[in-house]
């Protein structure tokens, strides 16, 4: 083969192995794998009959998830759709079933809590130490992995009642 | 009978055979990629998972906070950056 001739085919070669780097590396951000979670926390969840057929989830703060979130748009909780609202201000949440506190906004926890005391809200965040300050569920990464702890009783206190399996699956639960 | 088309039929197969290794090379290359693109998931395809799934699944890029624009410490600012280092 003539070395001129020899060009294209190295030039093929290299991007049939640029395509198969490309191909083969996992792609899977923290926030897509975060966004299935919220999902499932409100599919484990026992939500009052007069909470109405939307389940509002609220992202507060600067939000992380970008468009991956909107996925969850229109998807069904038992008889209930998803609906996903960005909130910035904590008179904002007074509309949320779910509020996501992003860890940008992990001072404001406390002033979040505050907002919603009493209502039917299931909390969740993924700070370190939130479940402590009484969020009802909180996400960790432990070695690349999502993991999850819950406190009953902020979920008693926003009267909901999370899953027995979604609390067998926590690394752990505040009584 | 004559000895020309033979000779055009060896060059040929002399010049193919290249080719034809790269075309396997190509080919073999796309089957081991195929494997590869099924470790990439998008959030419809987590939703379809039990949540033990969700459970095993490791992430492969980590979302970079923004740090927000400094502002005066709170009395707390000290508890919260120790629990951050604990992990």
């Amino acid at each position: 083969m003539p070395r001129s001739a020899r060009l294209p085919t190295w030039c093929l070669g290299l991007a049939l192995t640029a395509f198969a780097t490309v191909a083969v590396s996992d792609d899977l951000p923290e926030y897509r794998l975060k966004a299935a979670f919220l999902y499932n926390f409100a599919l484990f969840t026992e939500w009052p009959a007069d909470i109405g057929a939307t389940l509002n989830l609220c992202v507060y703060g600067r939000d992380p998830f970008g468009e991956e979130i909107d996925a969850l748009q229109g998807k069904p909780v038992g008889a209930r759709r998803m609906a996903v609202h960005r909130v910035t201000t904590v008179e904002g949440l007074t509309v949320c079933q779910i509020v996501f506190i992003a860890a940008p906004s992990a001072d404001g926890i406390a002033r979040v809590l505050s907002t919603l005391r009493g209502a039917t809200v299931l909390t969740i965040a993924d700070t370190p130490g939130a479940v402590q300050q009484g969020v009802a569920l909180n996400m960790t990464v432990e070695k690349n992995k999502i993991t999850f702890e819950a406190n009953l009783t902020a979920a008693r206190a926003a009267n909901l009642k999370l899953s027995s399996k979604l609390l067998s699956l926590a690394t752990e639960v505040l009584p | 009978m004559s000895i020309q088309p033979l000779c055009t039929n060896d060059s040929r197969a002399v010049r193919t055979r290249p080719r034809r290794r790269l075309v396997l090379a190509a080919t073999l290359t796309l089957v081991l990629a195929i494997p590869g693109t099924a470790n990439s998931f998008t959030l419809d395809q987590l939703l379809d998972m039990p949540i033990e799934q969700l459970l095993k699944l490791e992430i492969t890029s980590m979302h970079l906070p923004q740090v927000p624009a400094r502002r005066p410490p709170s009395p707390n600012a000290p508890r919260a950056a120790e629990h951050r280092d604990a992990t």
